[in-house]
């Protein structure tokens, strides 16, 4: 029994074909302008890649900001209870998951069976999401895939006092002036995000075990400064984008079998 | 009052089938008499007031309040909030005041407010109140008396604010010619009791499962509750209501037909048409069993001591003083109306409300009651995003299922 989970972000949708407990297949495309030809798309890959035609799948959920424009699917189920789900299907343990995505972060308490307990989502500005990091990565001239990396070699992270997209993008524009080196820039933007994403996670109450998901668990200057202003560890599964649509995934097989 | 832009606008609306059930013709009966009074007659004087200055006051003294927060509230769902705000920001408030007195300062520069013959204002639960009341009787050049109400509600305090109540009305003889017939105020305060009696009968009725109301229709309650008390429309509609809601009961028949979660809401709710309210009714199942705002605070007045129960009502209000004050009683309506879960709608810029979210969540997590924050704008459509809050209720609703 095939089931899939499509989660539509701002920036990038995933699919995921789950049979039973095993993972068959997934993909990720960018949702672009269009979340429905982005929910398709990922669709379509992730059949091919699992070997699995549409016919067979028996239920589909779609979350994520553009779960509403997947009028396919079944079921649509918001991020919170999917990112819970699919976090602890990989780790049963876990607690709290972080999940930074291209236009919003939270943060949800997750309870027995991977049910939400409580959870929180940034306000109505960009400061402390994936698209923060655009923005920065594009005045820095790097490639947001670097900025990781680039924050790693720091000596001496960069103080960015602004929590404001804009502001912070002028701050920088600042520093690049006074000459300050491009991975304390970088650093100091991680910083900056994890700061802004701590005081979130402190809402809810952070217990450990935490899993880090979404885009920007890839950027591993964000994962050690987000660890330092938890002060916790956190686990980053292999594919942090898919855990949203692993847990859709789940939710459709809970469909079926309740 | 026809020459009055807001005036019209309120007669327009109300011609326009606004009124659906028999308390709402009673509201706008009531509302309209006021708007008479205040914009066409100039028969008795027009105090503007925040809207904590008990009622019975006015009515008892032969005074026309106008409250500026509940006329801003009304232009909202009139559709003429954005006026408000944007005059008001000519007027140099910045952006991050209250929208309500924002609102309320551009609809006043903007000349669609009656005359002022005098202001007055409480200095509690929210100072901006007083501040603008202030701003807008130095500018008319009219009297204006601030009441000074401390944070504790014990006999010291009620004797303070009594002893400022005598001042005022002295204040408004002299300011405003008018006479003081004790026996005239002693009837406002039996009116105002018998129309408390009837409140209290509605919130034993909003008890029953499935909740006989829409949360969403009651979002006028703080006006009905700051405005009518001590004046006869106060009996007709409370009357109304309980006779309205004890037939819903009866019939079993509630207003709000698919309802799977009980909820309390918590401080205001957007005034004008949005579709955040009818997301979570209609299509979530979300049941508001009781709102913050319909919660009936005082004690019976007693007339034999007039003033000093009007103090009493002023200083017991459950915003005002320690947050526990105001977390106990949720707890206490949470149990009362069976709900599984709060929402607390953080008005933009409303400090007194939003400033006790810490405390507020933790105690009820400690009681094990989920509370759900949603950031928005009761009065400004555009500060209200539907997207993220949609997301947001239903992650919650999703949580308590």
């Amino acid at each position: 029994m095939y089931v899939a989970g499509i989660d539509i972000g701002s920036t990038s949708g995933e699919a995921l074909i789950l049979e039973g407990e095993r993972i068959a297949g997934w993909s990720i495309v960018d949702t672009g302008y269009s979340s429905r030809r982005a929910a398709e798309e990922a669709l379509e890959i992730a059949l091919k890649r699992s070997g699995v035609t549409r016919d067979q799948l028996r239920r589909i959920v779609a979350t994520g900001y553009g779960r509403v424009s997947v009028e396919f699917a079944d079921q649509q189920v918001t991020e919170i209870s999917c990112y819970a789900r699919g976090a602890y299907f990989l780790h049963p343990q876990v607690q709290t998951v972080i999940d930074i995505g291209g236009q919003d972060s939270k943060v949800v308490a997750v309870g027995p069976g991977g049910k939400p307990l409580d959870f929180a989502m940034n306000d109505k500005c960009a400061a402390g999401t994936g698209r923060f990091l655009e923005v920065i990565a594009r005045v820095l001239q790097l490639e947001l895939s670097e900025m990781g990396t680039w924050a790693l070699r720091a000596k001496r992270a960069a103080d960015i006092s602004s929590t404001c997209t804009v502001f912070a993008e002028s701050e920088v524009v600042t520093l690049v002036a006074d000459g300050v080196a491009r991975e304390d820039i970088v650093a100091g933007i991680c910083r900056s995000i994890a700061r802004r994403v701590a005081a979130m996670a402190a809402r809810v109450g952070v217990e450990p075990p935490v899993m880090f998901a979404g885009g920007v668990a890839r950027n591993w200057g964000v994962v050690r400064a987000l660890e330092e202003a938890l002060g916790h560890p956190l686990m980053v599964p292999e594919e942090p984008q898919i855990v949203g649509a692993l847990g859709a995934a789940l939710i459709a097989r809970d469909g079926i079998t309740s | 009052m026809l020459r009055s832009p807001l005036g019209l606008r309120l007669v327009r609306a109300l011609l326009a089938g606004r009124p659906q059930k028999p308390h709402h013709y009673v509201s706008a009966d009531f509302f309209l008499e006021m708007a008479r009074g205040a914009y066409a007659s100039h028969a008795r004087p027009v105090v503007w007031s925040n809207i904590f200055v008990p009622s019975e006051l006015f009515w008892g003294l032969g005074i026309v309040p106008f409250f500026p927060e509940t006329w801003a509230g009304l232009a909202a769902s009139m559709g003429l909030s954005a006026l408000g705000v944007s005059q008001s920001a000519a007027l140099g408030y910045p952006v991050d005041l209250c929208t309500v007195h924002r609102s309320a300062a551009g609809l006043w520069a903007s000349h669609l407010f009656p005359r002022m013959d005098a202001g007055v204002a409480t200095s509690h639960i929210c100072d901006i109140a007083g501040q603008m009341i202030s701003n807008f009787a130095f500018t008319e050049g009219k009297p204006f008396f601030l009441l000074d109400v401390p944070q504790s509600n014990d006999g010291a305090a009620v004797d303070y604010v009594a002893a400022q109540l005598e001042r005022l009305i002295e204040h408004w003889r002299e300011a405003l010619g008018i006479s003081f017939d004790t026996d005239r105020l002693r009837e406002a305060i039996r009116l105002s009791n018998q129309a408390r009696a009837l409140a209290l009968e509605v919130a034993s009725l909003r008890e029953a499962q499935p909740a006989p109301l829409r949360g969403s229709g009651m979002r006028d309650q703080l006006a009905m509750l700051t405005a009518m008390f001590g004046h006869p429309s106060g009996i007709r509609y409370y009357q109304a209501l309980r006779d309205y809601t004890a037939r819903r009961v009866a019939d079993g028949q509630p207003e709000q037909a698919h309802q799977r979660v009980r909820l309390y809401w918590m401080h205001l709710m957007p005034y004008f048409e949005s579709a955040l309210l009818s997301v979570l009714e209609d299509e979530l199942g979300g049941a508001i069993a009781w709102e913050e705002i319909s919660t009936l605070w005082w004690d019976e007045l007693d007339e034999r001591e007039p003033l000093r129960s009007l103090a009493r009502k002023i200083v017991s209000l459950f915003f005002n003083g320690p947050i526990q004050r105001r977390t106990e009683m949720a707890l206490r309506l949470i149990r009362r109306y069976h709900c599984q879960g709060a929402i607390h709608f953080s008005h933009w810029g409303c400090r007194q409300s939003a400033g006790a979210l810490y405390v507020l969540r933790a105690r009820l997590r400690r009681e094990g009651v989920p509370l759900l924050v949603l950031d928005g704008d009761c009065i400004d459509p555009s500060n209200l995003q539907l997207g993220p809050l949609r997301t947001r209720i239903e992650a919650f609703m999703e949580m308590l299922a």
